[in-house]
């Protein structure tokens, strides 16, 4: 018994912590990802079918990002197809769309967390790969609520040289004031019949500059999410980008930021928490799980 | 309860382990180079800055950031290298030029600053802008009036190179160079970097002593400079408007913070090697430690940011001034600028 707990201590480590108020069992995967289960809650019974779906029923979800402009998601955004403002009647023709996911985690009905573990995502409106989200072998059950962070947390950028979505070569960082691109939009707008370009470049990670956003995806109702065993559940998610003008001017008065600081940290979070990182309601709809 | 966590547990563990086997951690492959291949952390320094996390230092590593360090294959036509702007014999800064010129053959607009005692720097740059040792390079091999390149064809240029593909295989057990490798490797050379055995150290260390003329500029220092070039890196890494102008048209560090109050700061340069390491202030626009120690002495500019220790100049006469320059001779290591371990690599 002794001999098989030193084995099994090779593969996993076990800590308690305290978090979210509760006292968590936490389990870390040989592939990073992370299980945290409450202790004081669940009962033995819960235990057991955790732990057997953890071995022997395991699935996986796919979010699928399909990327909208207007008031009532009404027109599709497409790398080189104009869309119209809603609010401020620009017509923008984007070249270039990409902003990370990181740090996802699931919630299941049962207060447990699976945790994504390396978790950095760039979302490149250019490759169609990039535009699912994939997470693999979680235990089955009803999942309640994705939680995730918009842009890239503080840590990675104060921690020199990182690799696969936060590699240098997707050119997402500056290299003059160390630190992530968190958003880039570029493309073009008519402005009085001329074809003018537009260049965001949004980040800021720590102090009054800071955009970095946690937030939660929340699955009920007609769109509550259920892993199977050996299956995948698809989430279709609408994501509408044309909220990073809630509060920030139109594009004829403002076309360019490359830095952290005010006017970025409009757009991203924008008035009340009613830009593209921060709206709790409209940024990322849940609007169909398959 | 317990026994039924426990059981869960091993549950857990015996099944998941024919799924994901833990990986071996990749050493160098010549242990032997490993085993006596060490930080060498200079007694009377601090603990370094920089502590190699997740970029364990090897001989093999180190090695590969020196042959990097001087290939031109990292700027765009292959023209320069690192070492163009930092030269060895200079302390690592340029070849006494106040600016650098490019792979567009256009100048910079600050002067190259000499590589030393890295390890220890919180930040990068006159202005402080790179927060990190493994990240710095970026400004350097994609500035257009640097080395011009990109990051991504880097990388593909350096999987296209047998030579680099066995190096990094060697340092990092990588099939497929990453930017991250690259940077890690320049980072292993470049912290490595260490000046500790000037004149200087072997005073404090108690093995020989000052001249008479050193020992009065080194009490002079001690009471002038030091609160800035603070013993014994010769730097309080902070960044300080040293009256140069009264108008900056290099903003300095309110580039990166958009704070008016950082206007024409930069950061204090340590002044090791400083001998080697001429011209001086952050475009090179003084030639010499004389007109160095006589702008401090009687040249300031006032503005309203500028050091409150610099408000009434340094008021230091000739004799002062002379002497204070004997004493930064002291801080000139013969042994670092000779090293052999930095000089450019013989063989490929």
């Amino acid at each position: 018994m002794k001999k098989i707990l030193v084995a099994a201590s090779m593969f996993m480590s076990l800590v308690y912590q305290v978090s979210y108020g509760q006292t968590y069992m936490k389990i870390h995967k040989n592939n990073g990802s992370t299980l945290e289960i409450p202790v004081n809650t669940i009962d033995s019974v819960t235990y057991s079918t955790i732990s057997s779906n953890l071995v022997n029923s395991k699935g996986n979800i796919s979010i699928d990002l399909s990327h909208k402009f207007g008031m009532m998601n009404e027109q599709t955004l497409a790398i080189g197809k104009p869309v119209v403002h809603p609010m401020k009647g620009d017509t923008m023709t984007f070249s270039k769309f990409k902003y990370f996911i990181s740090n996802v985690k699931f919630k299941n009905a049962d207060g447990m967390y699976w945790t994504e573990g390396e978790s950095y995502h760039l979302v490149d409106l250019a490759k169609p790969e990039s535009l699912n989200l994939s997470f693999k072998d979680l235990p089955a059950g009803t999942y309640t609520q994705m939680e995730y962070t918009m842009g890239v947390d503080s840590a990675r950028n104060v921690s020199g040289a990182q690799t696969g979505a936060l590699s240098t070569t997707n050119d997402m960082y500056w290299s003059w004031k160390s630190g992530y691109i968190m958003l880039k939009a570029e493309g073009t707008y008519l402005d009085t019949a001329k074809q003018k370009m537009f260049t965001f470049h949004l980040g800021g990670f720590s102090g009054v500059n800071n955009i970095v956003t946690k937030r939660t995806m929340v699955f009920e109702g007609a769109t509550a999410l259920t892993v199977t065993k050996d299956q995948t559940s698809t989430v279709g998610v609408e994501v509408n980008p044309g909220l990073l003008w809630h509060s920030a001017p139109s594009v004829k008065e403002v076309n360019m930021i490359h830095m952290p600081g005010a006017a970025a940290k409009l757009m991203a979070l924008g008035d009340g928490g009613l830009g593209f990182f921060a709206n709790p309601m409209y940024s990322f709809k849940v609007k169909s799980v398959k | 309860m317990r026994v039924l966590t426990y059981l869960i547990i091993l549950f857990y563990m015996v099944s998941c382990k024919k799924e994901a086997e833990i990986k071996p951690v990749v050493k160098s492959v010549d242990t032997t180079y490993t085993s006596t291949f060490s930080f060498n952390q200079p007694s009377n320094f601090p603990s370094p800055h920089y502590t190699f996390y997740k970029n364990s230092l090897t001989q093999k590593g180190f090695e590969l950031g020196r042959y990097l360090f001087y290939d031109p294959i990292l700027s765009l036509d292959s023209s320069i290298s690192c070492s163009t702007c930092h030269a060895q014999q200079h302390g690592f800064a340029d070849h006494n030029i106040p600016l650098s010129k490019g792979v567009d053959k256009k100048f910079g607009t600050r002067n190259a600053p000499a590589l030393m005692n890295l390890a220890w720097s919180t930040s990068f740059m006159w202005d402080g802008g790179v927060n990190h040792i493994e990240v710095q390079p970026l400004v350097p091999l994609t500035s257009e009036h640097e080395l011009g390149e990109t990051m991504a064809n880097l990388v593909i240029k350096l999987n296209k190179n047998s030579f680099y593909k066995k190096k990094f295989k060697e340092a990092f057990g990588v099939e497929t160079i990453t930017d991250q490798k690259l940077l890690h490797a320049l980072a292993q050379f470049t912290s490595m970097l260490i000046s500790s055995n000037a004149k200087y150290d072997q005073v404090i260390a108690g093995k020989t002593s000052f001249t008479p003329q050193e020992q009065q500029g080194y009490e002079l220092f001690k009471a002038k400079c030091a609160n800035c070039h603070t013993e014994p890196l010769f730097t309080d890494y902070s960044f300080r408007n040293t009256g140069l102008e009264s108008n900056f048209k290099d903003i300095g560090r309110e580039r990166v913070t958009q704070d008016p109050a950082d206007r024409g700061k930069f950061k204090v340069p340590t002044l090791r090697n400083v001998e080697f390491t001429y011209p001086y202030m952050h475009d090179g626009r003084l030639f010499n430690l004389e007109q160095v120690l006589a702008f401090k002495s009687s040249g300031i500019q006032d503005s309203p940011n500028l050091d409150p220790s610099l408000k009434n100049g340094l008021n230091l006469s000739k004799e002062e001034q002379q002497a204070i320059i004997a004493f930064l001779k002291t801080l000139s290591d013969y042994t670092f600028i000779g090293n052999p371990m930095y000089a450019e690599p013989v063989i490929k």
